[in-house]
């Protein structure tokens, strides 16, 4: 039991501590920059840069659309309608040149998921969710390393002043260590370093002189843009006509409509776009758990489960059925309900049953191989059954069903990358999965986005 | 209570009424200002058109047909008063353009000026956007036209006379500017 001396002494050694680290992020918080006079003319920094200069000094999710944009208005990339609504990215032939980190982070992402060069902006995604977070993260580090290069800002709490707060928290720790053992002295310590990198995170760049400069002339811009109603409403396209202004009114978070159709956000687990099969189109995916019955499972798993139910079935059925038949056609209704319920749910087990035990014998004895594309590889965990899928699309129909493979299957797979897996025909267990022998996704011929007739 | 229910109901079909109303208005507006974008680039097209007959005509001062088509196509486009006059108008201009860089095709001293590669490359530039004005135009036109037909703006539609609004439609595979490469700049050598 720790006593009151004790909390009493350690409160008194971290209060400067705490103080410390208190005055040093509020005295170093970034200061508001006030709006220039409205103009349209364009600084030199890029929209991703502007982003955060005007957003407080943190980059803000606009600024990964607004750097495709840009891109475009720079003819690096070319945005195409094909219908209304729906857009596509191509890659110009120029589309090598000096770009900062996150520009080429955003014209490799753009790369690796086109196909023949072109790309639907929804099919524009950074993977899943873990991996979104991490190629979101490595984005706004690099444009607050380029933002930091060009003098415009700096970290409020740069490495110097941390080492100097991890030292000084070192005092209560000691106090701690010196009146509970050495052991939690350490763990105060530990904790304090690891709440000090919390601060840290909570807002990492402040304002040098020039960039509150060029914050003050950037909202002088956004103001101007700001003026212009139509602005709101501008597709992707538009910036043929805007050109860099759209990517800037991205930016901004003045040109929504152009943003909502360049989502660069995580994937969908339900929703995908492939390319596989020639023709860029859009998939919906599902997980089957319990239905179809017997879905991934091994012909004799499933065989045996599926007679196990069906003598189940069969037993309730020979017990309930008779009575259900001798109920006299005056019994009230929740008698009639209980007695359909003993009687349609095993009927509908017994039937399901059935068909599994047919689809497994076929099973039994045929394998085909499919060869496709992998969109989404998926780990569901239930309680204690952990379910691995593999979303493979054949380029034959807009609705896949994820095969459910084992885990040592799921581990040597890539999301993208073009396979062919030896399943059965009925229940779809994968027997092997194995990349595609002589298809590999630059083997793929280059995909075409239909185009819809236009006016 | 009747009256109050009835009353209810009538400022309820008031309020629907106004925001489809509002709705229709956005819309009209939203195809009005596409068209003046799709203007803009047009008016930018014909502004660059002198500076071209003027160019070619340093070096084809007798293909005077041509370039008096170019001048009668320019200002037939300049004085189109309704957005299917402008279309016919500026398909003979494109048409027009197109017999002028045919011609320019035989004087490969002129395209290889620097002057003419410039205004062949802004005319490239500009009937670019002008596609896409003319995309987002129609566009526009088609989200006040679906407005405008179905319930139940059309009935809001019907009883205020929003008129139809026309497509900007032209030749989506005629193009003035062939897409061909530049000739090089003769070198300092060439004389």
């Amino acid at each position: 039991m720790v006593s009151w001396f004790t909390i009493a002494a350690v409160a008194a050694a971290t209060a400067p501590w705490l103080l410390a680290v208190a005055i040093v992020y509020l005295r170093r918080r970034p200061a508001t920059p006030q709006s220039g006079p409205p103009t349209l003319d364009l600084g030199p920094e890029p929209p991703a840069i502007a982003n955060l200069l005007v957003h407080d000094f943190r980059v803000t999710r606009d600024a990964v659309p607004a750097t495709l944009l840009d891109l475009a208005a720079r003819r690096l990339v070319e945005i195409e309608e094909r219908k209304p609504g729906s857009y596509v990215c191509r890659l110009e032939e120029s589309s090598e040149g000096p770009l900062t980190a996150y520009e080429r982070r955003v014209m490799d992402l753009l790369r690796s998921r086109a196909s023949g060069d072109v790309v639907p902006t929804q099919a524009l995604t950074t993977g899943p969710s873990a991996e979104s977070s991490r190629w979101w993260k490595d984005f706004k580090r690099e444009v607050a390393a380029d933002a930091q290069r060009r003098g415009l800002c700096r970290d409020i709490i740069d490495g110097r002043t941390f080492l100097r707060l991890t030292i000084a928290a070192v005092a209560p720790a000691a106090v701690l260590g010196l009146l509970a053992g050495s052991k939690a002295g350490f763990v105060y310590w530990i904790a304090a370093a690891f709440l000090l990198s919390v601060v840290k995170s909570l807002h990492t760049q402040r304002e040098t002189p020039e960039g509150l400069a060029a914050a003050s002339r950037w909202l002088g811009v956004r103001a101007k843009l700001h003026e212009d109603a139509v602005f709101p409403t501008l597709p992707p396209v538009a910036v043929t006509l805007w050109e860099r202004h759209l990517a800037y009114g991205a930016a901004f978070d003045l040109a929504p409509a152009a943003v909502r159709a360049i989502p660069m956000g995580a994937e969908s687990d339900h929703r995908a776009w492939s390319s596989y099969g020639g023709q860029w189109h859009a998939v919906r995916i599902r997980y089957p758990h319990l239905l179809p019955p017997g879905w991934g499972l091994h012909p004799l798993v499933a065989l045996l489960r599926a007679v196990l139910a069906l003598v189940g079935a069969v037993v309730v059925l020979w017990v309930f059925a008779p009575a259900a038949f001798d109920v006299a056609p005056d019994a009230g209704a929740v008698e009639l309900l209980i007695t359909l319920i003993f009687v349609a749910v095993p009927a509908a087990v017994a039937a399901a049953a059935g068909l599994v035990i047919l689809r497994a014998l076929a099973d039994l004895g045929s394998t085909r191989d499919v060869t496709g594309q992998v969109l989404r590889l998926r780990t569901f965990d239930d309680d204690d059954d952990k379910r691995h899928y593999a979303a493979v699309d054949e380029g034959t129909s807009s609705t896949i069903r994820a095969w459910r493979i084992k885990p040592e299957l799921y581990s040597s797979l890539q999301q993208y990358e073009i396979v062919t897996g030896t399943l059965t025909r009925q229940l779809r267990y994968v027997r092997s999965i194995r990349p595609a022998a002589s298809q590999s996704q630059s083997d793929v011929a280059p995909a075409e986005v239909a185009a819809t007739p236009r006016p | 209570m009747t009256w109050i229910i009835i009353a209810a109901a009538v400022v309820l079909l008031v309020l629907v009424g106004v925001l489809l109303y509002n709705r229709l208005v956005r819309l009209r507006n939203g195809a009005e200002n596409a068209w003046a974008q799709v203007e803009v680039q047009l008016k930018r097209r014909r502004d660059l058109i002198p500076n071209l007959v003027q160019a070619v005509k340093g070096y084809a001062a007798h293909e005077r047909a041509t370039f008096d088509s170019v001048t009668e196509a320019r200002t037939s486009a300049q004085r189109a008063a309704t957005i299917e006059q402008q279309a016919a108008a500026e398909s003979g201009l494109t048409a027009a353009l197109g017999r002028l860089f045919a011609v320019a095709e035989a004087y490969p001293e002129l395209r290889a000026t620097e002057n003419f590669q410039q205004l062949q490359s802004e005319l490239e530039e500009t009937e670019d956007k002008i596609a896409v004005a003319r995309q987002l135009y129609n566009d526009a036109v088609l989200s006040y036209d679906n407005a405008r037909e179905t319930v139940p703006t059309s009935l809001v539609a019907g009883m205020l006379d929003f008129e139809p609004k026309p497509y900007f439609e032209i030749d989506e595979r005629s193009r003035a500017v062939p897409l061909a490469d530049f000739p090089a700049l003769p070198s300092p050598q060439d004389g």
